[in-house]
Parts: structure tokens; sequence; C-alpha cells
């Protein structure tokens, strides 16, 4: 497509395009005009050589006519011819030929006898001339023609009147060529007379042309003109009036052809040189269009690639590119312009003029690894979402503004240029400062006075705020942790600086890690969980009925081995659990897993007891008594199996909510143990208005029970307290059987520890059980 | 040159009477108008020559032969006296006579005298328009036709033993005279003769102009 193709041979194309087509266009336009026009002219040229002949044989005619007539009329030529003497008639026809130059004089009488004929001064053999003379058609003001054996003549046959008709002369001129090459001089053309029986009586044409083919030629009537191959046109007319005489008159188209012909190469040739011309022009013109595309183009790919670097074109250029050079540039500049715009918006955090997070942990890391050493110092708002609600969100944003400003104060105050420190919002209310570590020592000065600095109240309109802020830093950040992992230790510093009363904290090795192994456990718990592969696994601790003397019950403590990691203690997952909010999900896991357990000891004969260990969460979850009753109907197990404990902190941390729904849970019929009971928050006022079974002595005043007074004193005096309301008491920890007998003095009800038995598998319980039950 | 034209069935044959005292002919064309300046020559039986004596005129009016056919006898002198205030050159090639008076004015010195008989056609070399006749006739008994194309014989002392009709534009040519046979005695009765005289219709080849003169 033409289209396509570059914008040099487009014009190129166009330009010499144009030029042939019209010089083509020309040349046909003046192929056929002039075809035509030449034809017309030899048309009119034969229509005036046409007329030019007739008029010209007419008027010959005429002379010759008057010749001959007066030739008849000459008196002496009556005379002589009235005489009727041949000889005398002879000369006298002979001298007055000569006379007016006639070349057949005929005389015969009236009856049509020759009486004397002669041609060139030779006689004529009479009869077949007479008979001729008879054939002619009577015409006295006109010629006729006649043939001979000498020959045509044209002939005038008159009367000779004395003054009525004696006899009658024919006069005859031989049609000569001499006359013919006169015409052919006035008129251009080759003339050729034929008889009316079509013999060439006279011609123009020079002896060695081929009459018959000229004259097959005329008759073939072939379209003849500068198209065609002919070489002459032809007219053939006849002149009645001259004895219906044949003329063929040929019109030569050599010089025509030549002129023609002329005429095509000066066409061919101007066109030929206008399109070198143009070429040549559109070439110049091209370059003065390509060079300056070319020169925008590489400014285009020089700001694609962000050079805005541009430089004008210095080469001469049309007036339209010296324009669109200088709007490049503009559009360059605006580009740049906008470039950095976003740039900086992309980087920096709108509102406070600090660097984004993306921005200020790539600018650590370049920093880093510079070589730079860096105090990295993170401020979190704490319960900025309140003063947001509280104060309207504009003002916050002041307030956020005017503390990023503090910050960059401090910092630059530090670090003396803008360069060196930097300033990140890293969150929406946490902050976060870099600078180069200070001088040895001046860095917890420096810590303080930030520290004071932004706690100072903001001041916004009529408004005095005061921000809770957490600040946490690392103290020499390198090279080799990555800003990310800094930025993580740095808050979890802040955070840690919660509970302190200047919320100021380093960072302290290995927080990070744990934090991470925190995150990692998290993780790693629910994917257990949902698989339940048997990473998670229940063990079972006995109880021993002091009274009865007999194991009644178990308590089933959740363990868990990773794959990875290995054993990780319930310390560990639990509160982990807790605090990440799967308590619920390992609950209701290890509810399943007891019941089916439960149903299996049942089926075998096994009747126990099992304690599960709930946390706050999962007694005040809305669901739990509901999911509970379902698990329990599911594995067909009777509530009375089932023990829940309970912390006694947890108790009292949820306690309105905790209470409910234990009432409800006693009320499904089944039993409350208060577990660790004796190191929480509870008092005896409360103890009493609890819905629970039963409490399990922690184990720190078991564990030396026989040696520390002051436990035995506690325990005893708890176990009978626990009585006196009602309750069942439980001693978890013992390890001796010295404390065990001391308990079962003190009338401790169940007891439960490593003297007893170790926690165990489900399998080993039910052989531990067999054999206990032997040997008790 | 004298042929005898025998066309009978062109002429209207005489009525059976024969001639009489006073006989009258009516000469007319083919086409039956009357032809003035026909000339009837009787031959009668017995009859002597005409006598040649008496002046005779020929005269040149206005370029124009005046009469335009003149009979005279046998051997008669005709003078020709030109009227016209112009010269003429007058000729004649006829057998009867070939003379010419060369460019003259008035009267000529002597006039001409005309032996033969026959017809003289005269013309004038200066005017090729001017046309005459001179009938030179045998027979004392010869008349000419007026305008009304009759021309009376009275008194004829003999038998009518041949009469020639002659007319200026006979068909067969100023040379011709049509022979009638005389049809017995019939007096006071108008012979008829219709005369073929030239036609202008036009000939198409000089063979038809050949074969009319035949």
């Amino acid at each position: 497509m033409l289209t396509d193709r570059s914008l040099r041979a487009q014009i190129t194309l166009l330009a010499s395009g144009l030029i042939l087509a019209t010089v083509i266009a020309l040349l046909a336009a003046y192929w056929v005009r002039t075809g035509d026009y030449t034809r017309q002219q030899i048309e009119h040229r034969m229509d005036s050589a046409q007329s030019v002949l007739e008029q010209y044989l007419l008027s010959r005619e005429k002379l010759l006519v008057t010749a001959a007539r007066v030739l008849t009329a000459d008196f002496g030529f009556k005379q002589a011819v009235a005489t009727l003497d041949t000889e005398t008639i002879n000369s006298v026809l002979l001298n007055h030929g000569e006379r007016i130059d006639a070349d057949l004089m005929v005389l015969t009488g009236l009856d049509g006898a020759i009486l004397s004929a002669s041609a060139g001064g030779h006689a004529l053999a009479a009869p077949e001339l007479a008979a001729a003379i008879g054939a002619l058609p009577l015409r006295p003001q006109h010629s006729q023609l006649l043939r001979t054996e000498a020959g045509f003549y044209q002939v005038f046959a008159l009367p000779v009147l004395a003054p009525r008709p004696i006899a009658y002369t024919v006069i005859g001129f031989r049609a000569d060529r001499s006359a013919l090459q006169e015409l052919k001089r006035l008129t251009g053309m080759d003339i050729t007379l034929l008889a009316p029986g079509g013999d060439p009586l006279a011609t123009t044409f020079e002896p060695g042309v081929d009459m018959r083919r000229a004259l097959a030629e005329a008759g073939s009537g072939e379209a003849a003109g500068l198209l065609g191959g002919a070489s002459y046109v032809y007219r053939d007319f006849t002149l009645e009036t001259l004895g219906n005489v044949r003329v063929l008159l040929s019109a030569s188209l050599a010089e025509a052809r030549a002129g023609f012909n002329r005429l095509l190469a000066s066409i061919a040739l101007i066109g030929g040189g206008i399109l070198a011309l143009s070429l040549l022009f559109s070439q110049v013109i091209l370059r003065g269009i390509t060079r300056p595309l070319h020169h925008l183009v590489g400014l285009t790919r020089q700001v694609a690639q962000g050079d805005f670097n541009l430089q004008a074109s210095t080469a001469p250029a049309a007036a339209e590119f010296r324009e669109l050079n200088q709007a490049f540039l503009r559009m360059g500049g605006e580009i740049e312009r906008r470039e950095n715009e976003i740039i900086y918006q992309a980087e920096h955090d709108l509102l406070t003029g600090a660097l984004g997070r993306n921005t200020l942990l790539a600018r650590l890391d370049d920093a880093l690894h510079a070589g730079q050493t860096l105090l990295l110092l993170g401020v979190n708002i704490l319960r900025f979402r309140q003063l947001n609600d509280a104060v309207g969100p504009d003002n916050a944003d002041r307030v956020l503004q005017s503390l990023a400003g503090r910050l960059t104060h401090c910092a630059e105050t530090l670090a003396g240029s803008d360069a060196r420190c930097l300033v990140g919002r890293v969150g929406a209310d946490h902050f976060l400062v870099a600078v180069p570590v200070p001088a040895a020592g001046s860095a917890g000065q420096w810590l303080h006075e930030v520290y004071a600095a932004i706690n100072e109240p903001y001041v916004i309109g009529d408004l005095r705020l005061t921000l809770s802020l957490c600040l946490g830093y690392v103290e020499e950040a390198e090279a080799g942790v990555p800003a990310r992992d800094l930025l993580r230790q740095v808050f979890i510093a802040a955070g840690a600086a919660r509970n302190r009363p200047q919320r100021l904290r380093a960072y302290q090795r290995g927080e990070d890690e744990a934090y991470l192994r925190r995150l990692f456990l998290v993780e790693r718990l629910k994917r257990a969980l949902v698989r339940d592969d048997g990473a998670l696994f229940l063990t079972y601790q006995p109880k021993l009925d002091l009274a009865r003397g007999r194991i009644d019950r178990v308590e089933a403590l959740v363990r868990w081995v990773d794959d990875e990691h290995g054993f990780i203690s319930p310390d560990e997952f639990v509160p982990l659990a807790e605090q990440s909010g799967l308590i619920i999900k390992l609950t209701r896991w290890v509810v399943r897993s007891v019941l089916r357990q439960l149903a299996l000891w049942n089926a075998s004969g096994l009747h126990l007891g099992v304690a599960i260990n709930v946390s706050a969460q999962d007694i005040c979850h809305e669901q739990f008594i509901d999911s509970l009753l379902h698990e329990l109907r599911e594995s067909g197990v009777r509530h009375e199996q089932v023990t829940l404990e309970i912390t006694e902190r947890d108790l009292m941390d949820n306690e309105a909510l905790a209470v409910e729904q234990l009432t409800a849970l006693k009320a499904a019929g089944f039993r409350i143990a208060v577990d660790d009971y004796g190191v929480g928050y509870s008092s005896l006022s409360k103890l009493k208005q609890l819905p629970v079974d039963e409490l399990k002595i922690d184990k720190s005043f078991i564990l030396q029970l026989p040696e520390s007074e002051q436990d035995q004193n506690i325990v005893s005096s708890t176990i009978e307290l626990g009585h006196k309301l009602g309750l069942k008491v439980v001693a978890e920890g013992v390890e001796t059987s010295a404390g065990l007998d001391l308990l079962r003095a003190m009338r401790c009800d169940s007891v439960q520890g490593y003297h007893l038995a170790r926690p165990m598998s489900a399998e080993d319980l039910t052989q531990w059980y067999a054999s206990y039950a032997q040997t008790a | 040159m004298t042929k005898i034209a025998p066309w009978l069935g062109l002429l209207l044959l005489l009525a059976s009477r024969g001639l009489g005292a006073q006989t009258q002919f009516l000469v007319t064309d083919q086409r039956g108008q009357p032809l003035a300046d026909a000339v009837v020559e009787l031959g009668l039986a017995g009859a002597g020559p005409a006598s040649p004596d008496g002046v005779f005129v020929m005269d040149q009016v206005d370029k124009t032969f005046v009469p335009r056919v003149l009979v005279v006898p046998r051997g008669a002198a005709v003078s020709f006296p030109n009227s016209d205030d112009i010269r003429h050159h007058v000729y004649s090639f006829s057998r009867a006579n070939v003379f010419e008076i060369k460019l003259y004015a008035g009267q000529p010195k002597a006039p001409v005298a005309f032996p033969q008989p026959g017809v003289v056609v005269l013309g004038c070399n200066i005017h090729d328009a001017m046309v005459g006749y001179i009938y030179v006739a045998d027979s004392p008994y010869t008349a000419i036709t007026g305008a009304d194309g009759r021309a009376s014989f009275s008194e004829l002392p003999g038998a009518v033993t041949s009469i020639a009709v002659w007319h200026p534009e006979l068909a067969a040519g100023p040379d011709a005279r049509v022979e009638l046979a005389p049809a017995g005695d019939a007096p006071d009765e108008v012979v008829e003769v219709r005369l073929d005289t030239t036609e202008p219709s036009p000939r198409d080849t000089f063979e038809d102009l050949f074969r009319h003169a035949d």
C-alpha cells in the first residue's frame, strides 16, 4: 500500500507519478488530437486542392474551349474546310492546331465521316476514331475524354459554322504531366488523372512509383491517418464536367508524420526534463522534511528514555518544522516537569511531605549500602483513629503535618543537611526518621530531644492536642540487614515501648526473631489445625481420686510437634493461639479429638472423664456452647464425662460474660474447673458467685509442698475453703510421694502430677490404666 | 448538296384534287404552325427558265440580313447594300455560290451574280449570328410564304410537274429540299405542306446528330 511506504517514497512517487501521468496524458491527447487535427488539415487541404484542381481544370477547359472556338470560328479555317479539299483541310488543321497547341485535330462531316484526323502530326485511322467520336456525349461547352490509339485526349467537339454548320471539328489536348506538376506545386499533393475506366492518364507521381499499388491503396478505403500505416491520404472524385475524368489526390503523410513525431519527441523530452527536475527538487524538499522529522524522532526517543536534555535542531528547516521543534522542546520540558511531579508524588506522602514507604526503604537500603551507619527512629501514634473521629480529618491532617515537620526539624538539626537524613511516613500513623549516627553518646540526648519535641502539644486553631506516641529505635543500622527488616525492628521496639512510662525503647536484638518466630508459629499452627495430620496430638495426664483411690479422670493436654521445628511447647503456642484468635479453632479441635477418644474408650469399656482446657476467648465466643453441644451429640459422649478447665486469670478478665456462659454450661451439665487457682486475681467473694465445680490449685504451691510450710498452710486452707464452698479441689504438680501423702492428709480430692504419671498418649494411657488398676 | 428526303410518313399528301387557277400553299411545321419564309418552287411542264432580269437586294439592316430569304431567279444579280452604319463582311461557302464581300460599308462595287440554282447560305464574318438565304430558283414559278405560311400561285400556265418546298429550318439541313409529287388538278385548293423543321430537343451523342443528317 502506498500509504505504508516512507514519506520519501510517497512524495517521490507522487511527484514523478503526477508528472508521468501528465506527460502521458498530454502525449495521448496530442496523439489523438493531432492525429485528428492533421487528418482534418489534410482533409481541408484536399478540399482546397480539389477546388483548386476543379477550378484549374475548368479554367483550363474554358481556355481550351475558347481557343477551340476561336479556331473553328476563324474565317480562314472555315474557308479551308468549305473547300472540302482534303489536302487543304489537312494543312489547315495542322496549322491551326499548332496555333493553339492542340494535340489532336479531327474534322468530320455533318454525317460523321472523318474528313481529316491527325495527332502530333500523324494521321490516325479513321474507323475507330469515327466510332469513338460518335460515342462522345454531345456537350459543346465542355470537354470530353476521347480515347484513340494514340492515347487519351481532352477534346472539344465544335461545329464549324459558316454560318450554318458545315462540319465538326474535334480538337483534343493531351492531359499532360507538366500542368499537373504545376498543380502539385500549388496544392502540395500528388495528382493522378484517370479515365472513367481506370486507366491512368497523367500523374505527378515519380515514374518509379507503383501506380497500381497506389490505386489499390486508394481503393482499399483504409482509414488513413497518422495512426494508420498508410503513407498517403487519398481523395477520389470525378469531374463530370470534364468527361467524367477521375482525379486521385494523394496527400503524403510523411511530412505530417515527421512533424508529429517531432512534436511528440519535444513533449516527451520536456516531460522527461520536468520529471527529472521535479525529482531533483522533490528530493531537496524531502530532505528539508525528513531531516527535521528524523531529528524530532530522535527527540522523542530521548524523551522516551527519560533524557530530557533536548537540543534544538540547528539545520535549516521550514518554519513549520522550527515551530514543531520548539513545541517538541516545550513538550519535553513539560514531560520532564510532570515526570518529576509524578515521581515526587510517588515518592512522597502528599500530606506531610515525608517520603513514602517504598521510597524510604529504597533510600535506606541505598544509604546503608553506600556505607552509612544510621540511627533509625520510629514513631507510632496511638489511637490515631479515635483522634481522627474526635477532631475531624482536617485537624488530624494538620496534626500529622505538624508532627512530620517537627521530626524533620529535629532530623535536620542533627544531620545538618536534608540529604543525609530521611523522614518517611510508613503507615497512616507511623513515621520513620533516619539520621546518621550522631557523635558517640549524643544519640540518647538527641532521642530525648525528639521525644520531648514531638510530645509537645499541637495547637490547631483553638485546639490543643496531645498525642500518645510510642517511639522505638535501632541504634546502629548497617548494611547487611535489609531496610524492610530494620523498619520492622524499629516498630517492634516502638510496640514494646507501649507499657513503659517513657515510651521510648531501643530495639533488643532477637526481638525481631522472636516476633518472626511468633508469626511463623501462628501460620504453622493454622496449617496443623487444617491438615490435622498428627502434628497436633493430645496427651492425657491421669488424675487420681484420693478418696476412692482410683483413676477416674484424665486431663487432655495438647501437644505439637512441627515437621520442621520439632517440639513446640504449649506455653509458647497456646498464648500465641490466644493472641491470634486461633484458640477457638484449637479448642474446637481439642474438643473434637477428646470426644472421639472418649467414644473409643467408652466403646472399649473404659469410662473416664476428661478435662479440657478452655480459654477466655472460648468461653466468650458466642457459638462455643452450641458447637460444644454439637460435638457432644456427634460423638455420642455424655456430658458428665466432660470437665471444662478455665484459668482463674481468664475468668477474672472477662468476668461478666464468663459467668453467664459458665452458668449456661453448668446448666447444660458440664463440670467447670478453675485452673491455676491461687495465682490469679480472684477474690473470695467472687469465688462464691462463680458457677464452678472444682478448684485446681496451681502447681507452684504443690511442687515444694513437703518442704514449704507456707505452701502447706495455703494449700490446706484452700482445700478447706473449697470444701466449705461445695467445691472439689484438685492439686496438680504432685511430684513426690511425700507430697501425695500430705495432700491425702489434707483431704484433697484429686491429685495430678508427674509422681502419678506424666502426660501420655491415649494408647499409653489405656495400657497404664490397665497396669495401674492391677497394681492398685 | 441536295438531298431528297423520302419521309412520306411525315407529309400530308395533297388532296386528291388537282391544281387550279390559283393555287395556294400552306406550309406548316411538324406541329402545324405556319412557316414563314418557306419557298415553294413549282416545276411546270414546258416552262422556260426564269428571267434573271430585275434587281434583287439583300440588305443588312441592324445586323440582320433583310430579307431573311430572298428568292432570285437563276443568273440574277443581287446587290448587297449595307444599310447599317457598321461594316459587314458577307460571305457564302455554299456550293451554289462561293463568294465574299470583304468588309464594306454602303454599296459594294458590283452586285453579285448567282448563276447556279440552289440555296446560298449567307453569313457575316464579323457577326456570327447573321444568317441569310438566297434561294436561286430554276423555275420562275417560285413563291415564298408569308407570316401566315401561305404562298399562292395565280394562273399557272401548265401542269405542275414537280413541287419543291424549302425552308431554312428544314431538319434535313439548309441544302435539302422536299420534293412533292403533284397530285392531279384540283384548283382553288390549299395545298398543305408539313415540313420537319429542326427541333430544339437535345440529342445525346454526335451519332444522333449524324443520323438526323442522313
